[in-house]
């Protein structure tokens, strides 16, 4: 039996839609319903429904063998998993933003709003840069339009939602993408089936 | 006793058998320790997870957050009286700080052994031997990994990097992360063939005969070829002197260079998402408390195994008697009497006794009986 988390949303239908066309599929994840854990029993399948920045921990405590996140949720639970495959889609950047024309005054710490607490963190001590840190959840955009912070460390697609609300880029930080992890444990008593998913899923990304 | 022992409670009988089997011998240590045991250059453990204790006088105790490090100061100090080297083991509690949610102080019971003194291959093979029949003894669905420092310290003895690059790729082969570990080491200027075998280390893993084939045509050095022939012959006696050996090499598998010297070992059960077992060659440790000695090791971290011990290990615990406070004339002869071959035997003072009471009192023991009239009456 292996146990894959997928994460609800666009990223999760994406990776389903990827892993039905070379062969594991689950049509009971195909209906309409409210139903978590999906099961396809003659091919040994379980899949969960997850919410996208629980993933890593479903992986991390063996409750899934496998699971599909964005790096970005990955990267801020810090759990110790394999990252076995950059699957190249969910591309994004976590990137820093300010107001047009945002001058940043170095005597002082720099006050960032974002979701990603642990990765801003880090990413700020390794560049020996005092910050104070804000948490939001959500529309971390608004931060500096209120005077919340001077700048936000959030994702970045198009760069849109930005520009509406006169923000730009001021900092790329790293590349995001939809990874696929595993249980450190499951993945030496399950190698040989995770592999083999592993090799068919390089190969359906070649032929895209 | 006359009772059962739970399954946790026979595991670890089973395991204190098995390492006096090979002749260790049972150390108790104290539970606090000098704070700079942990802060001169040992990098085992973050310095952040230990729980600290100020005392008045100003000096800093913590509460051990390992036992490798009490017991390699004690025979780094005591060795030059003895005879032979130092084998023991322990059952005994370490304390962390958890780094997640809340920085709750948590307790972890571990198992153990040490070996120090002696760093001859066949100590290795007696360790591996013992690490592998302590999990046979959880599970007959285990696998033990394999791996020696020696050969990822002599390939990065190659190149010049900085602790912070070295740490960087050192983490994102531990995850097998292929992809972002050839755009990291793309931006440096290393060698080419090096960085081929810098690539090749996440997927270095599998038994033993297929990896060290793999591994010895990617040495770059002798140092790395020497580390490739002592993982051959330890895997040559062990495969002489005795039979199913489910035993991997993973080279990803790399823990902490600076504290291990030697072989890593590590041990999984199935169906539980973390190692159990862990531990190595730290031939460097001692050096630190006045003594220089090649120490080898390993814990088994009990907690882990909590999902395998589920059953509920108060059910059907013998005899309990109920009785009321005054009627007692003639009560303790009867209790004396029942508990002479051992029983468990229990007294219990109630004022009322109501069926759902009765209930849950019949659930947890397997004969109920209550004192009146000077004599016991089965309920």
């Amino acid at each position: 039996m292996l146990k894959i988390a997928l994460p609800k949303g666009r990223l999760g239908d994406k990776t389903y839609k990827m892993l039905k066309k070379i062969g594991y599929d689950c049509a009971a994840l195909e209906e309409d319903s409210r139903k978590l854990v999906f099961e396809n029993k003659e091919k040994g399948l379980t899949f969960f429904l997850v919410k996208p920045s629980d993933v890593s921990i479903y992986v991390a405590k063996g409750a899934a063998d496998i699971g599909i996140v964005g790096k970005d949720c990955l990267d801020e639970s810090g759990e110790k998993v394999y990252d076995l495959l950059d699957l190249g889609f969910g591309k994004c950047k976590f990137s820093i933003a300010a107001p047009v024309g945002f001058v940043e005054n170095l005597d002082r710490p720099l006050v960032v709003a974002t979701k990603f607490t642990n990765f801003a963190k880090e990413y700020f001590a390794k560049k020996d840069r005092k910050i104070e840190l804000i948490k939001l959840n959500g529309s971390v955009e608004l931060g500096p339009l209120v005077g919340l912070s001077d700048v936000i460390l959030d994702l970045v697609e198009t760069g849109t939602t930005l520009k509406e609300n006169n923000l730009e880029v001021i900092e790329d930080c790293c590349d995001i993408s939809a990874r696929l992890i595993a249980n450190i444990s499951s993945f030496k008593f399950k190698n040989e089936i995770i592999e083999e998913m592993v090799e068919k899923i390089k190969e359906e990304l070649k032929n895209d | 006793m006359k009772r059962n022992l739970s399954s946790e409670e026979k595991l670890l009988f089973d395991l204190r058998n098995l390492y006096e089997n090979f002749g260790y011998e049972k150390i108790d240590m104290d539970i606090f320790e000098n704070y700079e045991s942990y802060t001169i250059k040992n990098d085992a453990i973050d310095v952040a997870s230990i729980f600290k204790i100020v005392h008045p006088s100003g000096k800093i105790y913590v509460l051990r957050p390992d036992m490798t490090v009490p017991i390699a100061k004690k025979f780094a100090s005591s060795y030059e009286k003895r005879a032979i080297s130092a084998k023991v083991y322990y059952h005994d509690s370490v304390f962390r700080m958890n780094n997640d949610m809340n920085q709750d102080l948590s307790e972890h019971k571990q198992v153990g052994i040490e070996c120090i003194g002696n760093n001859s291959v066949i100590t290795n093979v007696e360790i591996i031997e013992m690490a592998k029949k302590s999990l046979e003894l959880i599970s007959d669905n285990y696998i033990i990994d394999i791996s020696d420092v020696k050969f990822l310290k002599n390939l990065f003895a190659e190149i010049n990097l900085e602790k912070s690059v070295e740490k960087e790729i050192i983490s994102l082969i531990e995850k097998k992360n292929l992809s972002d570990l050839e755009k990291y080491i793309a931006n440096y200027d290393l060698a080419l063939d090096v960085k081929k075998v810098i690539l090749e280390i996440p997927n270095l893993y599998g038994s033993f005969e297929k990896v060290i084939e793999k591994a010895y045509k990617i040495c770059l050095n002798d140092e790395m070829k020497n580390a490739i022939d002592e993982l051959k012959e330890l895997y040559e006696i062990i495969t002489n002197n005795s039979k199913n050996n489910k035993l991997n090499l993973d080279f990803s598998m790399i823990s902490n260079l600076d504290y291990y010297s030697g072989i890593l070992i590590k041990g999984y059960i199935a169906d539980i998402p973390e190692a159990v077992l862990s531990g190595g060659r730290y031939d460097k440790l001692t050096k630190n408390y006045g003594k220089s000695l090649p120490a080898i090791g390993f814990a088994v971290e009990l907690d882990q195994l909590n999902a395998l011990h589920n059953e509920d290990k108060y059910l059907n615990r013998g005899i309990i008697i109920l009785y009321e406070k005054a009627k007692y004339d003639g009560l303790f002869q009867k209790v004396t009497e029942l508990r002479k071959d051992n029983k468990i035997v229990r007294m219990e003072e109630f004022k009322t006794l109501d069926d759902n009471k009765l209930l849950k009192i019949k659930k947890r023991y397997n004969e109920v009986y209550l004192f009146e009239n000077k004599a016991l009456k089965k309920l």
